[in-house]
């Protein structure tokens, strides 16, 4: 096989995606994916990358223009703390820390949801809130002299969560 | 008399509810009315609800706004998630009238607008630029003189800072000088903007220890600092310091006790409020020794 062959069969590998870059680029975060340039300033200023050598950020920005839509959709964009650093530190504006979470919005349409963040969503719509107070922490507010807690209005916000379609995105019953 | 709407969020109400109550009471003696948000939701939360949609994200934390513009009140939240949440909302809204038309057309299912005529602000910003740390030095009457404290910002009191625009993100003072305010020291230590990493433990639990490992950095360059405490003004970043000693000090075979304090509590103390009426015994890594230097307990 000459070498021109052999690019083109690796252009069309199934593991690579190369629609993946535009349809990261036409969510409302995503666009930056266009401006990256790897200069990897990202990755020098990321608190989570210093920690594990499972996360960098200025690779997963290479992977979504390669079109590694497995990789990138896998756990890897979930390592991001969102600290923004890496936001303010790009020369290039590509807002690196927004493509995340264009990634993990891709991501979770296609049923790639932290469990974690799935009960977040849940309480959302069960409550209006991300959690449920227990019992101790309902006698503190007691004791300490707090009002009850103010309900949310739930009727009006699932009205909005179905609209926007959140609870099917996360298969809420 | 200054007055804002008391955006409460969950963690705070829910989880920690003596920031809530240090809050309350230390505003009312400043002279700042906050007011209930009738039917407020979760702000909602910048890494969960935004990491699954957008749109979503956005109209809830719309939703949120519009309360607080029928109340014809600027918000003001006690939680740095919330603050980033309302605020960058308020700020997409105002800027991308495409954005404005979409979440107003999933609004009008429950009869709001986004008009956009209000400001977000957390109450570190309001104590600051409000109230200001020359006036809040005249007003408190117990001076935590001696007392060493390391400052901890919480990434998005300053980031984005396109949209924060609040203090310098790079070095913000805003929190150290509101702590020299109340006549005590702010200590400089090594990794001062190094995040909490509250931002994993929600999106993973088998990524929790690197979530650990990072607090403990912090933990390491303060407790060389000789700080006596430190303080912070987010509730994420309190459990990951707060509770989060306890754990490192179980994984990591450690024996940290630094006392947390959100700063509202020292400001509390410096008002002369007692500690048991701010509620300081349910933290969880306990706060004795600051209170015994103080000459409180």
């Amino acid at each position: 096989m000459s070498k021109s062959e052999d690019t083109e069969s690796r252009t069309h590998d199934s593991s690579h995606d190369t629609k993946l870059m535009h349809i990261v680029a036409h969510t409302p975060r995503g666009k930056g994916i266009l401006d990256c340039i790897q200069c990897g300033r990202c990755t020098s200023s990321c608190p989570m990358a210093r920690q594990t050598s499972r996360y960098n950020p200025r690779r997963l920005m290479e992977m979504i223009t390669i079109g590694l839509k497995e990789e990138v959709l896998s756990n890897t964009p979930w390592y991001c703390l969102s600290c923004f650093t890496c936001v303010d530190k790009c020369p290039q504006g590509a807002d690196v820390g927004e493509v995340i979470f264009a990634i993990r919005n891709i991501a979770a349409r296609e049923g790639h949801i932290p469990p974690g963040i799935k009960a977040q969503g849940g309480n959302i719509i069960d409550t209006g809130k991300i959690s449920n107070p227990t019992k101790s922490i309902l006698k503190q507010r007691q004791e300490m002299g707090l009002p009850e807690i103010e309900p949310s209005d739930t009727e009006e916000l699932l009205k909005i969560l179905r609209k926007t379609g959140f609870d099917k995105i996360i298969g809420h019953k | 008399m200054t007055k804002f709407a008391l955006f409460l969020g969950c963690l705070i109400p829910l989880r920690l509810p003596f920031i809530e109550v240090s809050s309350r009471r230390v505003m009312e003696k400043l002279g700042i009315e906050l007011v209930e948000m009738n039917g407020a939701g979760c702000c909602p939360d910048p890494i969960g609800i935004q990491s699954i949609d957008y749109k979503t994200w956005l109209a809830l934390a719309a939703r949120n706004l519009c309360i607080a513009e029928e109340m014809n009140l600027d918000i003001l939240t006690l939680c740095i998630g919330c603050y980033e949440t309302l605020k960058t909302a308020n700020h997409v809204l105002n800027n991308g009238p495409e954005f404005k038309y979409e979440v107003n057309e999933i609004l009008s299912e429950v009869d709001k607008e986004f008009k956009g005529n209000i400001q977000v602000k957390h109450i570190i910003e309001v104590l600051y630029e409000d109230i200001g740390p020359k006036e809040i030095e005249n007003q408190i009457s117990m001076p935590l003189e001696g007392l060493q404290v390391a400052t901890h910002y919480g990434c998005h009191s300053v980031r984005p800072s396109e949209i924060i625009q609040f203090g310098n993100p790079e070095r913000p003072t805003f929190l150290d000088e509101l702590v020299e305010a109340l006549g005590a020291q702010s200590v400089p230590y090594l990794e001062k903007m190094l995040c909490c990493g509250a931002g994993l433990r929600n999106t993973a639990k088998e990524k929790e220890e690197e979530a650990l490992s990072l607090a403990k950095v912090k933990l390491d360059e303060i407790q060389r600092s000789k700080a006596d405490c430190m303080t912070l003004s987010c509730p994420f970043c309190f459990i990951s310091y707060d509770i989060g000693q306890l754990q490192i000090n179980r994984k990591f075979k450690e024996r940290y006790n630094l006392p947390v304090f959100y700063y509202l509590e020292l400001l509390g103390l410096a008002l002369g409020i007692s500690s048991s009426r701010l509620g300081l015994k349910f933290h969880r890594s306990k706060v004795t020794p600051v209170l015994k230097k103080l000459g409180l307990a």
